[in-house]
This record gives C-alpha cells, structure tokens and sequence, in this order.
C-alpha cells in the first residue's frame, strides 16, 4: 500500500526522533543536572526542528542539527538561571572541592575503586563541572563526537575544544579523586 | 587503573527517556506535526512509520470528502463527537481551517482557545450520555493539551504589543476552563464515574499554567495611582466568586460591595488625576474594559437565544450576567475616578462573570442531561452504562494503550 505523499522530511524527522531522543535526553540531563528541564529542552528541540523544516528548511543530518538546537537551548537556560554559581564555586577552590567530597563519594579511594562505585561516583560529579567543559566533555565521552564536531557545533576552533576537554577531565577526576588530583591514574 | 574518560561513557549510559517520558513527548509532537503539517512535496516518497501514516490517513479521508461532496459535510461534522463518522472532518479539515484563517496572534488563541474547550465539550457531553471510555477520554486529554499550548504560545506572543490583552485572554482562558472543569466534575459525579479523571488532570494543570502567565502579566503592568487600603478587601470577595456552578447565591452581596466602592475610591483619586493622559495604565484598563462589554454582549445574546433552560439555570444565568454588568459599571465609574487599577481588576472581575455564565448556559442542557440520567439511574437500578464504568478507574496511565 503506498501511503499519502509525505514531505521527504517527514519520515526523517521521525525516525530522527527514535533514534536521537536518548542521547539528546542524556546530554540535557548531565548539562542541566534537572530532569524535568532536560526534558522540556529535548521536545522543544523537536517542535523547533519541525518549524524549520516547515518554514522551508531542510535538514541535512538530523543529528547534528538537533545538538544544535540543544545546545543552544541549554545555552539560553544557562543565561537565564545560574551561568556564573557554578564556574565561581569550582574554580580554583580546591577547600570547596574538597568539602563537598568528604561527603560520601571518597570512601572508596583508599582501597581501590569499585568500577560500579567509580560509574556512580561520575555520573553524580558531572554536573558539577562548570560549563564550559561540561559541555565538551558531555559531547565528546557521553555523545561520542570528534573534537572537529564539536568545534563546528558550539563555534569554536578545535584546538579550543581540546584544550577544554583536558581541563575538563582533569577537573572531573579532581571532582571525583581529590586525593589523587595530581596523579595521571584515578 | 584506567583513565577517567574511559568510565564516563558507560556511566552515563543508563540514563535514558523513561517509557513514559517517551510516549508523552511523541504523543505531543505527533500532535504538533498534525497542527503545523509541512507543504505538498514535490517527489512522492515512501515512509516507513506506521504512527505517521495513521495520523494522516483520516486526513486525507476527510479532504476527498469534503472535496467531493462540498461544504454540506463539514458543516453537518461541526457537532459530531469522537466515534461519529464524521468527527475526522470536524477535527482533521474544518479545525485546521479555522486555526489557518486566523491572521494574528490574539485570533489564533482565540480560535486554539475554542478548539480546546471543544474537547472538554466532548467529553462532558459523551460523559452526560454515559459513553466517555478511557481511550477517549485519553484522546480528547491529548488533543486538548495540544490546543492548550498553542493558546498559551500564542499568548505569549501578543504580549510586547499590548500589555492588557495577555491578561484579558489569559483571564477568559483560565475562567472558562474552571467553569468547564466544574460541570465536568458535576456531570461525571451524577454518573457515579470517578470525577479525578485523566482530563480533569489536564484541564487543572492547564488552569494552573495560564493563570502563571496571567500572574505575570499582571505583574508587568505597573498601575501609577496606589490602591487605597481598602479597596482589596471590598473586591477580593468577588475573586472567591470564581464562578464556580453554585456561585449564584452569595451575588447579591458582592454587588453591594462593589457599589460601595466607587464612592470611597473618588476621594483618593481626584489628587493625581491630572498628570495622567493617555498613559499604558489608562490604556490597559480600556482595553480591559472592551473585553468585559465585549464578553457581556455575548453572555446576553448567548442567554436570549438559549431555547431549552431549565426555570434554575435561566435564573444562575441571569443572576451572573447580573453581576457581570454591575461589576461593569462599577469600572467604568472607577474609570472616571482616574483610578485605573481599580477600574482594571473591576473590569476583570465583570469579564470573569461573563464568561462563566456563557459557559453554564452553552453546558447546561447536558448538565440536565446528565442529571436526568443519574435519577432515572438510581430510580430504576438500571444503572448499566454508570456500571461498565465502575472500577476501570479513570487514571490509568496514558501509557498503558498509546504504546506502539
């Protein structure tokens, strides 16, 4: 049977929906570190998209369009709401750091890490990385994309991307290991 | 051990979209893509989907319909409910349509706003008549919410233009939903159905997201003269009015409130009146103003033209009407005062009046309906519908049959 004619998009932005919404959800969710607003930022995503490609747009790979289009989003949230707490509470304040890890997540390092421990211990860390690098590090070790498609999605060089990346991870590690801050090894 | 970003992706990988969670985004952009459907293409091609090909299929139905057999159909589907033959052209060609010939912002809510209240229309009806099964009713809720969104994107947009308007619509919106919601509820409890249902969900957190909006714009609107102390007490009673179904009797007393209030507001006023011209406030609580008489006139029309009242209905309708142009006048005397927040909030209260009693007399008939059902129910024990009913319980979740 063939179906009534379709707008060649259409089907596209469908299947692009099946296939994208989870790790657009996952990036949003370790951006914004709030379910709900990742949520409401990934299906506005959508409903933005599907203006463009009614406005006459047209969409050459769904996938990069709509990290676009929440990173952007995200971006706006961060203008809105809390842009500076987060980068002046972690820069540079290893006492800060260091207190909001006695807390619970440090009791593994002394006898070795447990990987399940060590999973658990990132995912609660990651949104406490400024923004800067937790946006380069969610795209690059969470959505898998090349430091080049970075670079072209948030519209810096690449060799800006790298140098945030290694920040960021260092300071992740940092977030997760204190007492290994300076090690190579976690 | 390992570097760290080796870990970070298995760690993350588990977060995901619940199942739930996704359902109710396709569910919204599947209504979306329907509502704002992209042009002919010009090379025919294929798709694959099932969910999409089945959301346009009664389209294209209902476009060879009307195309063949002219306007008869699609006036004849305006009153067909979920189930008729017909409803597809009510909801797939003529609504579209309708929302497509809106020009501006405030005409497209207006025209979403109407479309939303269709649907609880919908169902109360089908609920009156015993026949609202929880696939329809999941529907409706669905469509509803779709419509409601629009209403409050498009809100949203008048906004820089005209500092008012949001909050008369905003106002209208949220007063017609809470007038709905409460005949809703009445006419499921006359049918021992569970009255917390699914839609009765929907329209309070609607409810709730407009009167948000509305409390926003309100707050935007800086009025110039102060309020004389008094003046939140003497109104604030007819807020509680909120016409609700039962709201009739305590009228009269507000009515002589607000008539005593112009009095008191002439004195506190008369200081600084003369600075003020043709200022935002002035225009606001104009503008304010021409929706309540607006909305009035049609409430009085709207009542003339009611054939089937029942002698208690006619006299609440009468009785808010009432109200509504005493609040009015109040405004308008406020108005002249100079004393515009005032004359704005009495303008409001008056528009509020208006609108429930447009929707009690438009709903009243299937309220009758509902309650003659419920009596000859209890009178015959042959109450056979209310009991397919019974212990389904209305919130299961939307989940449970939309998955595909």
């Amino acid at each position: 049977m063939t179906g009534p004619r379709k707008h060649p998009q259409e089907a596209a932005y469908v299947e692009a929906f099946e296939t994208y919404s989870d790790q657009l959800f996952r990036h949003a969710f370790f951006r914004l570190s709030n379910r709900d607003r990742a949520l409401e930022i990934v299906q506005d995503a959508f409903l933005k998209t599907w203006d463009y490609i009614q406005g006459g747009g047209e969409v050459q790979s769904f996938k990069s369009f709509l990290y676009r289009v929440v990173n952007n989003l995200i971006i706006d949230e961060y203008r809105k709401t809390k842009q500076s707490s987060l980068d002046e509470m972690l820069e540079d304040d290893t006492g800060e750091l260091e207190r909001k890890l006695s807390d619970g997540s440090v009791r593994e390092t002394e006898e070795g890490l447990d990987e399940e421990a060590l999973l658990a211990t990132i995912r609660a860390h990651i949104p406490e990385l400024p923004d800067t690098y937790r946006e380069v590090v969610t795209m690059r070790y969470v959505d898998g994309f090349t430091p080049k498609e970075i670079a072209g999605m948030i519209g810096v060089s690449e060799n800006v991307v790298s140098v945030r990346l290694h920040r960021g991870t260092i300071k992740l590690r940092a977030l997760c290991i204190p007492s290994m801050y300076n090690t190579k090894t976690i | 051990m390992r570097d760290i970003t080796h870990y970070i992706k298995k760690a993350t990988d588990s977060v995901r979209l619940s199942h739930a969670e996704r359902i109710r985004m396709r569910n919204v952009l599947e209504s979306y893509m329907h509502f704002n459907p992209l042009p002919e293409p010009v090379t025919t091609y294929t798709i694959t989907r099932d969910w999409i090909i089945y959301l346009h299929r009664p389209l294209a139905a209902a476009l060879v319909l009307v195309l063949v057999s002219g306007t008869g159909i699609s006036y004849a589907a305006e009153s067909a409910l979920p189930g008729d033959v017909l409803y597809a052209v009510k909801t797939k060609v003529n609504e579209p349509v309708k929302v497509a010939l809106a020009t501006n912002a405030e005409a497209k809510a207006e025209a979403q706003m109407e479309l939303a209240e269709r649907r609880i229309e919908e169902a109360t009806t089908l609920a009156a008549e015993g026949r609202l099964d929880e696939a329809t009713q999941e529907s409706l809720a669905v469509a509803f919410e779709a419509h409601s969104d629009a209403v409050t994107k498009e809100i949203e947009k008048v906004e820089v233009e005209d500092s008012a308007a949001p909050i008369a619509m905003s106002t209208r919106f949220e007063t017609r939903l809470a007038a709905r919601e409460e005949i809703l509820h009445e006419v499921r409890s006359a049918n021992e159905e569970n009255p917390n249902g699914r839609f009765a969900q929907a329209i309070g957190e609607t409810g709730r997201a407009v009167a948000s909006i509305r409390e926003h714009a309100e707050a935007r609107l800086a009025f110039n003269e102060p309020l004389p102390d008094n003046f939140a007490t003497s109104i604030a009673p007819s807020a509680a009015h909120s016409l609700k179904a039962s709201g009739a009797e305590d009228a009269d007393a507000e009515i002589s409130l607000m008539a005593a209030a112009p009095a008191e507001m002439s004195t506190s006023s008369a200081t600084t009146s003369s600075q003020k011209s043709d200022s935002p406030d002035k225009k606001a609580a104009e503008r304010m103003k021409s929706a309540a008489e607006k909305s009035l006139k049609a409430a009085q029309k709207s009542l003339k033209s009611a054939r089937v009242l029942t002698k208690d209905a006619r006299a609440k309708a009468e009785a808010d009407i009432e109200f509504s142009e005493a609040l009015l006048d109040d405004g308008k005397a406020l108005l002249k005062d100079d004393t515009r927040e005032g004359a704005f909030i009495a303008f409001q209260e008056s528009l509020k009046a208006s609108e429930g009693a447009q929707v009690f007399i438009k709903a009243a008939p299937t309220l009758e309906k509902a309650r003659a059902r419920s009596g000859k129910n209890t009178n015959t024990n042959q109450s056979r519908d209310s009991s397919q009913n019974d212990g389904k319980g209305d919130d299961t979740k939307r989940s449970d049959n939309s998955d595909d």
